[in-house]
């Protein structure tokens, strides 16, 4: 589908296939980036790689492997978007960007959303739960999440205050 | 502060009860203890406090409002220290 011949096209590596397509890119030593299937197939964004050449992502199919060569073909306005984001992620990659994040409130709708998108972000490094009640299994589970209990959120014990001194962010 | 027992467990998100235990004393218990303990920021950025407080919250305290003043007006309380640096 590179029918936009005068769109630009990014070549990446693709390093996993799942509900997230990690992307590598082509020359630079580590910075991964990850794109949700939905992301691209809203965005209009073409996708092909090396063995298929006019593949097109639509969230029905998997077309790719891990290794497989993927170029995007992206519409002008989106360009613009798509290398802030990627100049963004690799800033972080190169920067060791690591950022500690609170959020109180996970066993609720918002809160629980609060941390799975924190969990999501590659800059964020670590999460730290701060919850009455224990989380669900399949979030706890994560490394890279700490579920802390607190009975009274009006009385903050030195130990627990301690564990989080270092935090960049509190969603509360 | 006051000390505030619920009976039930203390919802802030999407409640206009004016439960001044989850909206008010717990983010404000947490402030006060933790703005003693936060790391000097050396070079990092600043500490980031994002309060989800919730639809027609108001933040001005003196503004006269038609429905649910109080617990409007309650949600947005916590961070007007940090707004006006007082």
């Amino acid at each position: 589908m590179f029918s936009g011949t005068s769109y630009p096209r990014v070549t990446f590596q693709l390093f996993d296939v799942g509900e997230y397509l990690v992307l590598e890119r082509l020359g630079t030593p580590n910075p991964q980036f990850s794109f949700s299937r939905t992301e691209v197939v809203s965005k209009g964004w073409q996708t092909g790689s090396r063995e298929s050449s006019d593949a097109l992502i639509d969230g029905r199919t998997t077309l790719y492997v891990p290794g497989d060569l993927l170029t995007l073909v992206l519409p002008l306005r989106d360009f613009v978007t798509f290398t802030t984001k990627i100049f963004h992620l690799l800033a972080s990659a190169q920067l060791r960007i690591t950022m500690k994040v609170l959020v109180t409130g996970a066993t609720g709708t918002i809160g629980r959303h609060a941390l799975l998108h924190a969990l999501l972000r590659p800059e964020i490094t670590s999460v730290v739960a701060l919850s009455r009640r224990d989380l669900p299994a399949d979030i706890s589970n994560n490394p890279k999440l700490k579920v802390i209990i607190l009975k009274d959120f009006n009385d903050w014990p030195q130990d627990i205050l301690e564990e989080i001194n270092d935090a960049d962010a509190m969603i509360w | 502060m006051l000390k505030f027992k619920s009976l039930t467990s203390p919802r802030a998100l999407g409640t206009s009860d004016n439960n001044r235990a989850a909206n008010l004393d717990y983010p404000l218990a947490f402030q006060n203890s933790f703005i003693k303990v936060l790391e000097p920021r050396a070079g990092k950025a600043p500490f980031r406090y994002i309060h989800l407080s919730g639809k027609l919250v108001e933040q001005d305290q003196d503004r006269s409002l038609w429905f649910l003043a109080v617990p409007r007006k309650t949600k947005a309380w916590n961070i007007i220290p940090a707004i006006y640096n007082i």
